[in-house]
């Protein structure tokens, strides 16, 4: 197994509340690791101090390079690609327009197009409205549509914060399909942020609990695992 | 963080009724004083008067931009309303100051509050233009032809000020920084009840989130309307005060640059202070009366391969102030202040400092 | 309706300086949310640049070229050295460096190249193809360039990638991070091009105003309607602000000399246009507080 995503002693404070003490976790090369929690509990202060969006301490290693002090951009360029909550749809771009934000300024042309065939094809759906804006799309194909922005990037590592929010039940259903498909096609290192805990522990091969900004628990979603990272989740015990 | 807060507040804070009077018996004292000895020159006194007279158009911007969060690029205009409103009363009516100073302060509060009405519907640059276009307007509209007669047109108006009231043998210069002082502490008591009435919570609401302050049942339009009336109405009494001073007005000493001078005045001074006002009306005051001294003087002094201008010296000042005093010198000074009395060898000895090892 | 359609061709004229304005004002506006004071005053400094390279020898045309490079680099220094280091300073602090920035321009431009007019040659003394008896050659030069900077500025955001990606930006800055846009680098660059572009229109005015170091002062403010007018962030409507107020100003005083001619009162004349102009741009956006060409209300809080 190797360490994809090293983060060690990472600490965040808001306006000098602390927010995040001194989280310590790994994603491993080719496997989903799921970051849980009750709300509030930092998981996505984690994903955007690890992005480098927000002041933090701390050290993150990515494929065995120090990563901590990197602009947001460098970092999305390495290959850490971020979905953040809010999706960071490009409202007023068309579809395709979103697509080509990440290869806008890297990559020549022809790339650009294979790399929009190959990821739409996980989204037949974004395939039909391409030239349409963004900002007219459902939440769910909004989801999708980050999902693929991101994957325009050749991301090594792909990191979701919450792609299930706001959606109904069969469009996250729909989501979380195309995330398997893409999982298992190419092998991606994810870090989901997901709130629905059935949902990340069914698809996570780890999982981490965060609990008031502190690691609580890290371990395997199996049979055992499952019960102890339930209760730690929803009882805090 | 839970120490009691009279240990972080340095500075005794006087009764501001006894503040006032003080302040007022003091600019007496110095008149008379120095009317008697020469000590301080007639001359001195019209600078601090006019130093005064900024502070309180600066003051009068803040009560809208600084605590009802409205940027105005504009109080230019309410400055040269108010002056307009003094010669006339005056030069025209032969009015008594103290009936002219409160009508001068009523024409500025009709007038803050019906350009507001329909402007303050703006926001960000939309306002900022607004106002901006009442600073350019204003001058040119007291050109108007028609009203010649009244206002003088591109000449201005003179008029003699009046003598000290009640036989004070005291110089012009010498008893109008006396009243100037007085209608400072009337103005800076006035904003500072406002500022802390219900009213005051209400502007003060509208500047952190105007669509909350709404759903709190805030009249918002009414709140910002009257906010820029009285702010007006505040700049406008210091327009009169100024031309009273000068004993003319004319439509070219209050082009827009005035309006942009209030607006730094209020920033660099400290935003939402009242000190801040004062600090941003005396800054005003220096940099147009001695930055051109200091680029001659800067000229003189190096070999440089060009003239140097007072408006650069104002620039570079302005951008080094805003790096590093981001809130204002008021606010930076009372940092200052406030480091440099925890940080005193007994500071530590208080009993209540719970964080302390 | 002879003078009529003069006073609109005057309008139009006018209005093509007021757009070039308007589109730098709009360039730094869309990535900032900034409204730079000082685009005026700097337009006014590149004039100067294109009038010392023509005092050396250089035609119009390589004089403005050279300027339009060098006000490039004028616009991302500023930006990298003064601006930049305040980005997390309060809105008015920013709005007092604007101011400064203003002053500092107007200061050197002054103590170079001194106070007096200066006369700038119109590149288009000898454009006779269309002649025409309300507008001049260098007015039609205007307007064609006018119409070509927008072209091209529109072809930049819709057709090429680093306009797909300076788009991204302004709108969603966080996102274009996240999705590895070096949002920083396209501001500098969105500063260097709207110095370039008020460069542009700072010559072409100048053969009209002449030059001085006060020049721009109410060119800036006229473009600042402009922009707000056809919506501050739409270069498209900038441009057709531009010629909005252009328009108005010029239609202001035309009506008011007519009323006189007609009546034998005075109500308004040249000296109200400013003043009335102003008002009626003020009543629009009052009216219609997005701009004229926005479907709805603006989104900005």
């Amino acid at each position: 197994m190797r360490r994809l995503l090293d983060v060690e002693g990472l600490s965040v404070s808001y306006a000098g509340a602390p927010a995040l003490h001194d989280i310590s976790l790994v994603v491993a090369e080719g496997y989903v690791t799921a970051l849980v929690g009750a709300n509030g509990a930092g998981k996505t202060t984690t994903l955007r101090a690890i992005s480098n969006i927000i002041r933090k301490t701390g050290s993150v290693v990515f494929d065995g390079r120090e990563i901590g002090a990197l602009a947001p951009d460098r970092i999305a360029r390495l290959g850490v690609a971020h979905v953040p909550s809010d999706r960071g749809t490009f409202r007023a771009l068309t579809v395709d327009e979103n697509l080509r934000v990440p290869t806008a300024l890297s990559g020549n042309r022809a790339a650009e197009r294979d790399d929009r065939e190959r990821v739409l094809h996980h989204f037949p759906r974004l395939a039909e409205r391409l030239g349409q804006r963004a900002g007219t799309l459902s939440g769910g194909e909004q989801q999708m549509l980050a999902i693929a922005r991101a994957l325009m990037l050749r991301p090594r590592l792909l990191m979701l914060d919450e792609p299930s929010f706001g959606l109904a039940p069969r469009v996250v259903e729909e989501v979380f399909a195309i995330l398997r498909r893409i999982r298992d096609a190419d092998r991606m290192s994810v870090l989901l942020v997901e709130q629905n805990l059935g949902l990340a522990l069914a698809i996570a091969d780890h999982a981490v609990v965060l609990d008031a900004g502190r690691v609580a628990l890290a371990g395997l979603p199996d049979e055992a695992g499952r019960l102890q990272i339930v209760r730690r989740v929803y009882l805090g015990a | 963080m839970s120490a009691p807060s009279h240990i972080e507040r340095p500075a005794i804070t006087a009764h501001p009724l006894l503040t006032g009077a003080a302040a007022i018996a003091g600019a007496l004292a110095l008149a008379a004083g120095s009317e008697a000895t020469g000590i301080v020159a007639s001359y001195t006194f019209l600078h601090l008067s006019l130093a005064l007279v900024m502070g309180i158009a600066v003051l009068g911007l803040n009560v809208v931009t600084g605590y009802a969060g409205q940027i105005s690029l504009g109080h230019g205009a309410f400055f040269a309303i108010g002056a307009y409103a003094m010669a006339m009363a005056v030069g025209h009516a032969a009015a008594p100051i103290w009936i002219a100073l409160p009508l001068a302060a009523i024409v500025c509060f009709c007038a803050g509050f019906a350009f507001a009405r329909p402007i303050l519907r703006l926001e960000g640059p939309y306002l900022a233009l607004a106002t901006f276009a009442l600073a350019i307007a204003v001058p040119q509209a007291l050109k108007y032809r028609h009203l010649e007669p009244l206002t003088g047109g591109a000449t201005g108006l003179h008029f003699v000020k009046p003598d000290a009231p009640f036989g004070l043998p005291l110089s012009p210069d010498r008893w109008l920084f006396v009243l100037v002082v007085v209608v400072a502490v009337v103005a800076f008591g006035l904003v500072r009840n406002v500022v802390q009435s219900g009213f005051g919570r209400s502007m003060m609401a509208i500047r952190e989130n105007e669509t909350a302050a709404r759903a709190l049942g805030i009249d918002t339009a009414r709140v910002k309307g009257l906010a820029f009336a009285l702010s007006a109405a505040v700049t406008g009494v210091a327009g009169a005060l100024h031309a009273l001073l000068f004993e003319f007005v004319s439509p070219d000493s209050y082009r827009f640059d005035l309006s942009l001078a209030i607006f730094v005045g209020g920033v660099v001074g400290g935003i939402a202070t009242l000190p801040g006002a004062l600090v941003g009306g005396a800054f005003v005051h220096l940099v147009h009366r001695y930055a051109d001294a200091v680029a001659r003087a800067l000229s003189d002094t190096f070999d440089l391969p060009l003239t140097l201008q007072p408006a650069m010296i104002y620039g570079v000042v302005l951008i080094c102030l805003v790096y590093l005093a981001p809130s204002g010198i008021y606010g930076a000074a009372r940092e200052m202040v406030r480091r440099w009395w925890m940080s005193r060898p007994n500071a530590g000895r208080k009993p209540a400092a719970p964080n302390a090892p | 309706m002879e003078q009529l359609v003069q006073q609109l061709a005057a309008g139009l004229s006018n209005g093509a300086i007021y757009a070039l304005m308007a589109l730098a004002l709009v360039m730094i506006f869309v990535s900032t949310s900034h409204i730079n004071f000082a685009q005026g005053e700097m337009a006014m400094f590149s004039t100067y640049l294109a009038w010392a390279g023509m005092q050396s020898g250089l035609s119009f045309w390589p004089a403005l070229a050279v300027t339009v490079a060098a006000s490039f680099l004028i616009g991302i220094s500023v930006e990298r050295l003064v601006v930049r280091p305040l980005r997390d300073a309060p809105h008015l602090s920013i709005v007092v460096v604007f101011i400064a920035l203003l002053a500092i321009f107007h200061a050197f431009a002054g103590a170079i190249w001194g106070f007096a007019l200066k006369a700038v040659p119109s590149p288009f003394a000898d454009w006779t193809v269309v002649s025409n008896p309300y507008l001049g050659p260098h007015q039609l030069g205007m307007l064609a360039v006018t119409g070509m900077m927008l072209a091209a500025i529109l072809a930049f955001f819709r057709c090429t990638r680093l306009g797909l990606a300076m788009r991204a930006a302004a709108e969603n800055p966080t996102s274009a991070r996240l999705s590895g846009i070096p949002v920083d680098t396209l501001l500098a660059l969105g500063w260097g091009m709207a110095a370039g572009i008020g460069a542009v229109a700072g010559c072409l005015v100048a053969p009209v105003l002449y030059l001085e170091p006060g020049m721009m002062s109410g060119v800036l403010l006229y473009g600042f309607a402009a922009a707000l007018v056809g919506g501050i962030s739409n270069p498209a409507g900038a441009v057709a602000g531009g010629f909005i107020v252009g328009i108005v100003e010029n239609l202001v005083a035309f009506l008011g000399a007519r009323f006189e001619a007609a009546t034998g009162i005075y109500v308004f004349g040249t000296g109200e246009k400013l003043t009335l102009a102003l008002v009626i741009i003020v009543a629009m956006l009052v009216v219609k507080p997005g701009g004229l060409f926005s479907g709805h209300r603006r989104e900005r809080a």
